[in-house]
């Protein structure tokens, strides 16, 4: 918003993992995404507050080595042992993540619908599980994921066309 | 456990010890330990009101998401919530819907079935009338009156036995378990 970008094109685009400082931090966030910038300092040490809102607002400032490091490491590193450290760090301060976790409002209706099918598929495959329910399911996902009226409207439509008779 | 898809319960044993070490480990998890490995996965974790024991959504950027029978309580809910988190570290939910609809993951169901009693019980007795048997058969009534293949416990009951034996066997060796030893008190009988 109004910020000088020039210094985005001086960014190193092939660092040594092969990625630009750009992707790496976007790789970065998408990972850390729901956690706070306290939590997420306690999880990656290295990791400042401040270089966490400055990369939430989209300032990628030219890493420095041995920031670049700590961000590929944490990036490349096994998923399960970031789960582990993640649920430590949330057992600390439980509340706090929990009520972060319900103010979370990634997340748009394309990607809800994405994932739980279109109404075509549904229709054809329903059985198993109602096709009632999971219509209601993909409702109350997209309530808990506080989405804005336009997109709440999407799934309203998703799920009148999943509940449509086929006669 | 020699099969394949007998290591893999193992394999989300592991997984689930990177969260939760005490996980089979002969002690049954709390439902604060359970909820834990489900937030550690990020699955949001709701109740709804349905047929249906449970729903799992596949990754939504980032989440799962996971519905729960709004009249499920207690062991069943621990259950529920460890057999859902064994789904989603075997990677059953990251393709779109395709499982809730077609109901073709006989062996997943199985499997994860198996990983999540190795978390919920702490004996397994087959009896008429035992804790374990009404239980199972509680868990299971949904599955058929939907037509979902169901295990017997005869079936399943003794995979569990011999999971516990072959990570106690390990643990023993290795001390895996961060030196903890396993108390399971697991009895095979059937009349």
């Amino acid at each position: 918003m109004g910020q000088d970008q020039s210094h985005v094109k001086s960014l190193d685009p092939d660092g040594p993992d092969g990625s630009s400082d750009k992707e790496l931090v976007g790789r970065f966030l998408k990972l850390v995404a729901g956690f706070s910038g306290q939590e997420v300092r306690r999880m990656v040490p290295g990791v400042t507050d401040n270089d966490m809102s400055r990369w939430r607002r989209g300032d990628f400032a030219r890493l420095s080595a041995a920031k670049r490091r700590t961000l590929v490491a944490y990036v490349e590193g096994e998923p399960l042992l970031r789960l582990r450290t993640a649920v430590n760090v949330r057992r600390t301060d439980e509340q706090r993540a929990s009520d972060a976790a319900v103010r979370r409002s990634a997340g748009t209706a394309d990607a809800i619908i994405a994932s739980l099918g279109d109404p075509e598929f549904i229709r054809r495959h329903a059985g198993t599980v109602s096709r009632e329910e999971w219509a209601d399911f993909g409702y109350e996902i997209a309530m808990r994921r506080h989405l804005p009226p336009d997109e709440m409207k999407k799934i309203m439509d998703w799920r009148e066309s999943i509940l449509r008779d086929d006669s | 456990m020699t099969t394949a898809d007998e290591l893999a319960v193992l394999a989300i044993v592991e997984d689930f010890r990177r969260i939760e070490p005490s996980y089979a480990t002969g002690l049954p998890l709390s439902m604060e330990q359970a909820r834990c490995v489900t937030r550690a996965l990020r699955i949001d974790v709701f109740r709804m009101k349905m047929q249906s024991i449970a729903l799992l959504s596949p990754w939504i950027e980032g989440d799962y998401h996971l519905a729960i029978n709004h009249d499920i309580h207690g062991e069943k809910e621990k259950h529920i919530l460890l057999h859902e988190c064994a789904h989603v570290v075997r990677g059953d939910v990251r393709e779109p819907t395709r499982f809730a609809f077609t109901g073709d993951y006989p062996a997943a169901e199985k499997w994860c079935d198996v990983a999540a009693l190795l978390g919920v019980m702490d004996e397994i007795v087959i009896e008429q009338g035992s804790g374990f048997v009404e239980y199972w058969m509680r868990a299971h009534l949904d599955y058929d009156d939907r037509g979902w293949i169901q295990y017997r416990i005869e079936d399943l009951a003794p995979r569990v036995c011999d999971a516990w034996e072959f990570i106690r066997a390990r643990d023993g060796d290795s001390g895996a378990a961060g030196g903890t030893r396993v108390r399971t008190r697991s009895r095979w009988r059937t009349r």
